[in-house]
């Protein structure tokens, strides 16, 4: 049978097991800390990501041939604005313009 | 805030933690294994442990946090098995592999009276290319990473490993005892 550990002995292992588990605390806590900040920068920041000039182009083809339409009009013009400052230089709609949305957040 | 944004912010933020938490880890290991640090071993030993496993943590949100987003919509494979996803294919593979190797390498600490001491610290030395790995899939594919919030401390964590690891792999190696 194994002989009980000497009373200092006993301590200092105590002391060293409640060492570690502090410094587990606080690598933990900072981890979490960096998620938390992370999270509200990125959330605060709003941008979800590049958007998609083809999504500007389906919008900016909508737009041109629609100009008539007074339903989406609002809505469309405003989209055809953006697509026109992220320097999207396709004006004429087609297929693949839509089917090319794969790549960013919008 | 639109509610179908939060498993993309999610990813976004775990994958910065699995950057941040790596690259602190790395560093540890690094002044450990190059003997810059005098004392304090064993509490930088538990503090490596202890980023490591933050790091696998954080790299499994980091997936699995993209699978709930709606917009790209990914398979399973498609953030686990390389080459699968369609998505910038190039550095969305840099990433995985970075991944499981972190995982893997990671975890290999506690197998390694199977493994073998030697071999296990051999395959250990992997961890920092897996790292190097994970640095170009956050900077050439990462969304945050034109932004000057993410590259400032970023590069306050990164360039010092970086330099760390460079020192390490042009020291001249130790004459090995007859």
């Amino acid at each position: 049978m194994a002989r009980p550990l000497p009373e200092t002995t006993r301590e200092r292992l105590a002391a060293r097991a409640r060492r570690i588990a502090r410094i587990r605390r606080r690598v933990f806590a900072a981890t979490i800390a960096a998620f938390a900040l992370a999270w509200a920068v990125i959330a605060w920041n709003g941008s979800m990501g590049a958007t998609s000039t083809t999504t500007a182009s389906a919008s900016a083809t909508t737009t041109s041939s629609a100009d008539a339409a007074t339903s989406t009009a609002d809505d469309a013009t405003s989209t055809a604005d953006a697509a026109t400052s992220s320097s999207d230089d396709s004006s004429s709609g087609s297929s693949a313009d839509s089917s090319a949305i794969t790549t960013a957040q919008s | 805030m639109d509610t179908e944004h939060i498993f993309w912010i999610t990813s976004r933020a775990a994958g910065i933690v699995a950057l941040l938490a790596s690259t602190a880890g790395v560093t540890l290991g690094l002044l450990m294994s190059g003997r810059l640090v005098r004392g304090r071993t064993a509490q930088l030993r538990v503090s490596h442990e202890a980023l490591c496993l933050a790091t696998i943590a954080a790299l499994v949100i980091h997936a699995g946090a993209l699978l709930g987003d709606s917009y790209l919509s990914p398979s399973l494979a498609d953030v686990t098995i390389p080459f699968v996803s369609g998505y910038q294919r190039v550095w969305t593979t840099t990433g995985i592999v970075a991944g499981w190797m972190l995982i893997v390498l990671g975890l290999s600490y506690y197998a390694r009276g199977k493994i073998g001491v030697a071999r296990w610290r051999t395959l250990h030395r992997f961890t920092a290319l897996a790292w190097l790995l994970g640095v170009l899939h956050a900077l050439l594919e990462g969304t945050d990473a034109g932004t000057a919030w993410f590259l400032i401390p970023a590069a306050a964590m990164v360039l010092p490993a970086g330099a760390l690891l460079a020192q390490r792999l042009s020291a001249t190696p130790a004459p090995q005892r007859p």
